[in-house]
């Protein structure tokens, strides 16, 4: 298959179906890959800090890419539930949602495309409704309950590692994760140099 | 009790919306825009100061968010792919037909319908852009599904636009925030400049 073909493949599958779920883990998981490497980069901050916060940044987007694409999941499930007809067997729904050829002889060509079309509408709206709602709510609750304290917990590791010369615990380096601004105002920033956005969702 | 649920799901405004990438992703970074700041807003937990600070912190990161992605993605992504296929497919495959980008969506989203809307839509008159040509008009009459028939020029935009969202979201929005945030805050005295810092843990 030559790269003209596969592209075109790839065009008329997003055609049919731009998924908001499947593109949004798209998104989140190119984040994953450039974001941490950019902050790997900047070489004016002190590698410490730059590790830190690329592993937080990292952690964060694979943490989204992870809720994107169980929503895109559970909308399915949902939108199968609501599409199906009553009186329908579930094999011939699945068969029908699938394209598949194999339908009962008492059905319709033009009525398994209504019913096709109906669940691929109701399927795409509830995709977009979990993507927005994963990105509103649902993205940074779970970082506010699982990338803080997982963070904190890696920082004291970090402390209780022990020098291979001297066996003492490592001197800290002088950088530490800053909760304050210049204002003294609390903010849960851990790369002080470089913006932070206050949810910790989105911002470097 | 489920079919209302059905009916509203299946609007067509909003599977039109679901089904285009950039404005979606538009909708979505506007929503975080006023949604994230407003759930800092009303945090019990953390102090006034530190409320306004964040708050307004993440609404310029998500407003910078929209202004390079409403920048980048409709007028370099969306039009300059359908460009580029337009010539890479010898305007062949049905690119022919349309001029530009917005061109063909406005005939997607009439065309891909229910016959009976299509033909609704043919008789009172929303066609009449495309009505001189012969292709297009037997095409929306015909009883072919039009999303398979028009997947490869929808895909193209589609695409793009995926790929716009990944440039300008996880690569030009963070670095541009990381340039103009603290100036702006510095400019709404929500920061002080470097040099007047004093280090608190001096």
């Amino acid at each position: 298959m030559s790269i003209a073909n596969g592209l075109e493949k790839l065009f008329i599958y997003f055609g049919k179906d731009a998924n908001p779920a499947l593109i949004a883990t798209g998104i989140a998981g190119a984040k994953a890959i450039f974001r941490p490497t950019f902050t790997m980069m900047d070489k004016d901050q002190d590698p410490k800090a730059k590790r830190y916060a690329a592993f937080r940044e990292g952690l964060t987007e694979v943490l989204a890419m992870g809720i994107y694409y169980a929503s895109g999941k559970l909308t399915t499930v949902a939108a199968k539930a609501l599409t199906k007809p009553k009186e329908m067997a579930k094999e011939t729904f699945k068969t029908i949602i699938e394209g598949g050829k194999n339908l009962p002889k008492n059905l319709t060509e033009e009525a398994a495309r209504g019913i096709k079309n109906n669940f691929f509408k109701v399927n795409s709206t509830l995709s977009m409704l979990g993507v927005f709602a994963s990105a509103l709510v649902i993205i940074p609750e779970a970082c506010s309950l699982v990338i803080r304290p997982l963070m904190k917990e890696l920082d004291k590791r970090d402390q209780k590692k022990l020098d291979i010369n001297t066996a003492l615990p490592i001197k800290p380096s002088t950088w530490q994760p800053s909760f304050q601004d210049n204002n003294n105002n609390k903010i849960f920033n851990t790369f002080p140099d470089r913006f932070s956005s206050g949810m910790r969702v989105g911002g470097v | 009790m489920i079919q209302p649920i059905v009916n509203l799901l299946t609007k067509p405004g909003l599977v039109n919306l679901s089904q285009n990438t950039a404005a979606r992703v538009t909708v979505e970074t506007g929503m975080k825009a006023i949604g994230r700041p407003g759930f800092i807003l009303l945090d019990n937990d953390i102090d006034d100061n530190t409320k306004k600070y964040s708050a307004t912190k993440e609404f310029l990161y998500q407003a910078i968010c929209l202004g390079v992605y409403l920048a980048v993605i409709p007028p370099v992504f969306k039009n300059g792919a359908f460009k580029l296929a337009k010539k890479a497919y010898k305007n062949t495959k049905g690119f022919e037909h349309f001029k530009n980008a917005k061109e063909f969506l406005d005939f997607h989203k009439l065309a891909t319908v229910d016959k009976t809307e299509r033909l609704k839509s043919l008789a009172d008159g929303k066609f009449d852009k495309f009505k001189d040509n012969k292709i297009l008009m037997d095409l929306i009459q015909s009883d072919k599904n039009m999303k398979d028939e028009l997947a490869l020029q929808k895909g193209v935009i589609e695409t793009s636009s995926f790929l716009g969202s990944i440039l300008g979201l996880a690569i030009l929005a963070p670095e541009i925030s990381h340039e103009t945030i603290h100036p702006i805050m510095r400019a709404l005295g929500m920061e002080k400049k470097p040099e007047d810092h004093v280090d608190i843990q001096a």
